[in-house]
């Protein structure tokens, strides 16, 4: 591969890799599981 | 409207499912091919820009009027649209978000049906032993329909599309999405690493597989302030993410109100990215241009990724050995298919949404009503296939309807709805800051971005006039001379517009479906009062 493909792919990679893992380990360590559907419900009346 | 408790079942399932949403046959088959066309790794760069400013503000435009919806009880676009709108018109505006679920289902499946059989073939060794040429007419005859396996393959996929999402949101759609999507991605680096490590002279590859990254990477300046290298970037962006479509909506109406929809749309829309950028470009364009070279590949996608998935890799892969062959078979087409079916499924959503919130059916019978809809609507492109059905509804439905109904919604949520409010809806109880910049991406760019694009697709050489007056196949006509020839074209064209015709009655009979529901609500309303 010709260097300036190299780096193009390389930094292109590097970001996209770097950045999904970013957001997608912050869902991991947020998941808070079902939680009340109540709360909705008294917080947005339906049809409301 | 709806007092339906459907939900998701954890946050991991609805951002695998939402990102299943976008990943779909065209992050492994249309963007590398794009990417070649318009400049190689120069391509990525106004593909990123088109992605930060247009991808990412529709990406947290639709999960907050999503979200905003179902805190309403409305889970398809026409009722969100309404209640943001609060006017007639944005419920058959709304109408797009149905019927580009519907007629897109009605070919996607069939594709995703492809890929199963594929699969299939790949495993029990149908291919091997087979010449190149051979290989590549199994296809002409598969979709030719020479016998009945197309169409058994084709109703397996919509019994089992339709029994998954009969089974619902949290026992079915996340099901299928956290097995699908961590398969996709093992099958994709399986994929990936064989690509790259092909070297010159291994089983008959003519180059290593760094030649093919180095064509797909190679950045060529020149094109970068070419003006239809960025319209290609943008559209590229656009479908990739499945917006304008109405799923995305659907499947944020069923989050709590006290969801964040900033952090689960980064986090979808970047995972599509990783399919796309990472696996997209590391499997088709390396292992192709390993054993045919670049000229033979640039011939082959002058129409598309299709046939180059379909008539060649099924080839290449033999070269591997029976046992490689068989297993880069499976997860190739095996991949195609989650992608496909992670798609279809987030298609069903929105009409079973809308049946059941307008006319109260349960989930069972809207799940098979949307399957024999696809069934009855899909039969025509499976049929007419070499007629050019398939690819009229993949044009009006899977291109236009999409950069329509996108166009509208940021302009609702941005200039009528309000971008305060809208900005409010966006950050309401979010795990992350939204940049402040995006509320002036939403309210200014993605909206003079989405108008360009829509501009680009009605004026352009081969766009929506063209298409209108069918223009190319008025061309052939005009040229053609053999007496058999110009029959087969005029039949072409008949059935080209019986098939728009037959779109424009889908679109007419939905919004008529919207009007009964508006008054059914007028009177639920009025015996309420």
């Amino acid at each position: 591969m010709t260097t300036s493909a190299l780096i193009m792919m390389i930094l292109v990679n590097g970001i996209v890799i770097g950045i999904t893992a970013y957001f997608f380990l912050r869902i991991l360590r947020s998941d808070p599981g079902p939680d009340s559907v109540d709360e909705d419900v008294a917080n947005y009346p339906r049809g409301g | 409207m709806s007092t339906s408790s459907e939900s998701w079942g954890t946050r991991v399932g609805l951002v695998l499912a939402m990102a299943g949403n976008a990943v779909g046959l065209g992050n492994f088959l249309r963007f590398p091919v794009k990417a070649i066309e318009n400049g190689g790794g120069t391509f990525i760069i106004p593909y990123l820009v088109c992605f930060l400013l247009m991808g990412l503000p529709l990406l947290f435009v639709e999960w907050s009027m999503g979200r905003y919806g179902g805190m309403k009880g409305d889970h398809s676009t026409p009722f969100i649209m309404d209640s943001m709108g609060k006017k007639a018109m944005w419920k058959y505006i709304g109408v797009f978000g149905i019927f580009t679920n519907l007629a897109v289902a009605a070919y996607y499946c069939y594709i995703e049906s492809w890929a199963l059989a594929y699969a299939w073939k790949s495993v029990t060794g149908v291919f091997s032993g087979e010449s190149a040429t051979s290989v590549s007419d199994m296809f002409g005859a598969y979709v030719g329909l020479g016998d009945p396996e197309p169409i058994i393959f084709w109703i397996i996929c919509l019994l089992l599309n339709t029994w998954i999402l009969s089974r619902g949101l949290s026992g079915g759609v996340e099901i299928a999405a956290k097995i699908g999507m961590p398969l996709l991605i093992f099958f994709g680096l399986f994929l990936a690493i064989r690509g790259i490590t092909l070297s010159a002279g291994e089983a008959g590859a003519i180059n290593d597989g760094t030649v093919g990254l180095n064509f797909l990477w190679q950045p060529d300046f020149s094109t970068i302030w070419d003006f239809n290298v960025w319209l290609a970037a943008a559209g590229q962006v656009f479908f990739t993410l499945s917006v304008g479509m109405g799923s995305i909506q659907c499947y944020a109406s069923y989050l709590r109100s006290r969801d964040d929809v900033a952090l689960n749309a980064m986090s979808a829309g970047w995972m599509n990215e990783f399919v796309e950028v990472v696996l997209g470009a590391a499997i088709l364009i390396p292992i192709s241009v390993g054993y045919l070279g670049i000229e033979k590949v640039i011939e082959l996608t002058q129409t598309g990724g299709l046939g180059l998935c379909f008539r060649t890799l099924p080839y290449l892969f033999q070269q591997w050995g029976p046992l490689l062959a068989a297993v880069a078979g499976m997860a190739w087409f095996g991949l195609l298919f989650f992608a496909g079916i992670t798609s279809s499924l987030a298609m069903g959503t929105p009409v079973m949404g809308f049946l059941r919130d307008e006319f109260n059916w349960g989930r069972g019978r809207s799940a098979w009503t949307f399957g024999a809809l696809v069934l009855i609507l899909g039969a025509p492109t499976v049929i007419f296939f070499n007629y050019g059905v398939f690819d009229e509804y993949d044009y009006w439905a899977g291109e236009v309807s999409l950069v329509i109904f996108a166009m509208m919604e940021i302009i609702l949520f941005a200039w009528v709805f309000g971008m305060d409010k809208g900005w409010e809806e966006i950050n309401r109880n979010a795990d992350i800051t939204v940049p402040g910049i995006f509320k002036y991406l939403i309210k200014f760019v993605a909206p003079v971005i989405l108008i360009v694009v829509f501009l680009g697709s009605l004026l352009s050489e081969g766009g929506i006039l063209d298409k209108i007056s069918n223009k190319d196949i008025h061309a052939q006509i005009a040229a053609a001379t053999d007496p058999e020839v110009l029959s087969g074209l005029q039949t072409q064209l008949n059935y080209v517009n019986g098939s728009r015709m037959l779109l424009v009655v889908i679109f007419g009979a939905i919004a008529f479906m919207v009007y009964k529901a508006q008054q059914r609500r007028d009177k639920a309303a009025m015996n309420a009062s």
